[in-house]
């Protein structure tokens, strides 16, 4: 179950390729509030080791490879107490607020998506990269096997793959 | 008064069984911010050989766009080849159906899939359940809340047949709000409450009995039982927490039929273990 330690990322998947768009990322409409609503679970303070890449001089102007990326995530949540979500396009959903440079220190690639999770065994995140090939996704933290995967467009698009 | 004595001793023994269960949040999941919740595979939510049932109140505030769906429920990650069965609420071309896709190895090769067409009315909840059995059926109830006890189901459309005879012993995650992990953007917009996983084929009839009561530990062929009633525990009693994906929300928002004015009897297996039964 266990698959590298926070500060340890997984390494079974090689850093994924970015840069080139494909459009598979459809979003519905947002549902309205209905009541007042409450965490599902709380965070879980996990120790975390110091970031090597934000904060200092050099900063690169994105986060391009997922190992940039959990590194600013494990700062964020060393003061936090949470990893922060990003949706594609450096866009923000419901739950967070700021900007993902205000958290992250900086921007992330834009067809790079951060989804975040909380479980029985801690807390943790996965970085998903969309590129030509298909999608790449490889996950941190005590659930980071569940969420490393990648998915290949196939070369006959099927509406169920 | 040693009758009145008896009487008010009696009372406060027999108390306990007057369960009545008021439930209070169901689990709110936000599409635009990608929110499911998911479980490690475990082999007890494979039915493999076996029958099998989805069952669940959904509540849709809005419905899915063309060529997009909404995810129930499932078992499956296509990107590690491991495509058990998914259950969703899909738009194939303008119009809206609840969704079966089958799966006997893993594989996109032994796809199959069986629709019918249903629209949801949107701030309402149903009770949906989708029936498969090994011979390549399915089936596909929904029950309308109408805030009375007891909904009834009444089965959408006509059996559907094609499906494969037997279902894929993978590895891929269980997922609430979400059909596949490999299908991410397809998550529910909406609110889930009281989803189980059954290995047997239930009636119209045995999802009417039980569509508010939580079924609790030691239920035949009851694999799963997820109340989200503000808690990701399963009900049924195989330690099958699940992972809250994206920080989704519990939200004082449940079906009123489960809150009628007739008491809903739980079966609360701390109670009944006090009382020795």
């Amino acid at each position: 179950m266990v698959v590298g330690g926070l500060g340890a990322p997984a390494k079974s998947l090689p850093p994924a390729p970015v840069g080139i768009t494909v459009p598979i990322i459809t979003t519905g409409s947002s549902a309205s509030p209905i009541s007042v609503t409450k965490p599902v679970s709380k965070p879980k303070p996990v120790p975390k080791p110091a970031p090597k890449h934000i904060g200092g001089i050099g900063l690169p102007v994105t986060l391009n490879t997922p190992q940039d990326i959990a590194a600013a995530e494990v700062a964020y949540h060393s003061i936090h107490g949470t990893y922060f979500q990003v949706l594609k396009g450096n866009l923000l959903p419901q739950h967070e607020s700021g900007s993902v440079k205000a958290a992250l220190g900086t921007n992330i690639d834009t067809n790079t998506i951060i989804n975040t999770y909380s479980g029985p065994y801690g807390d943790g995140f996965q970085v998903i990269t969309i590129d030509s090939l298909g999608t790449h996704a490889v996950g941190y933290g005590p659930e980071a096997k569940t969420f490393t995967y990648e998915s290949l467009i196939p070369k006959s698009a099927t509406s169920t793959p | 008064m040693k009758k009145l004595l008896a009487f008010i001793v009696l009372s406060l023994m027999l108390a306990p069984y007057a369960v009545f269960a008021t439930f209070v949040d169901s689990a709110h999941m936000v599409r635009t911010s990608t929110q499911y919740f998911s479980r490690a595979s475990d082999s007890v939510l494979n039915p493999g050989s076996n029958n099998f049932t989805l069952e669940g109140w959904y509540y849709f505030p809005t419905t899915p766009s063309s060529g997009t769906n909404y995810g129930l429920a499932g078992k499956s990650d296509a990107a590690t080849t491991n495509r058990e069965y998914r259950w969703s609420l899909a738009n194939n071309g303008g119009t809206l159906q609840l969704e079966l896709v089958q799966n006997s190895d893993g594989s996109s090769g032994t796809n199959t899939s069986v629709d019918v067409n249903w629209t949801p009315q949107t701030n309402t909840w149903f009770h949906l359940a989708v029936v498969y059995t090994t011979a390549g059926n399915a089936a596909f109830y929904v029950a309308t809340d109408t805030g009375a006890i007891n909904p009834t189901h009444v089965q959408v459309g006509t059996t559907q047949s094609g499906l494969n005879t037997s279902t894929f012993n993978g590895t891929g995650p269980w997922l609430i709000g979400l059909r596949s992990l490999d299908d991410s953007t397809n998550t529910i917009n909406g609110d889930a409450f009281l989803v189980r996983m059954w290995s047997m084929s239930r009636s119209a009839a045995q999802l009417n009995s039980a569509v508010c009561t939580l079924q609790g530990t030691g239920v035949a062929n009851l694999n799963g039982e997820w109340s989200l009633d503000n808690t990701l525990n399963d009900d049924a009693g195989n330690n099958l927490t699940l992972t809250n994906v994206n920080s989704a929300t519990f939200t004082a928002n449940v079906p009123g039929s489960c809150n009628a004015t007739a008491p809903v009897t739980t079966r609360n297996p701390a109670i009944t273990t006090f009382f020795g039964f």
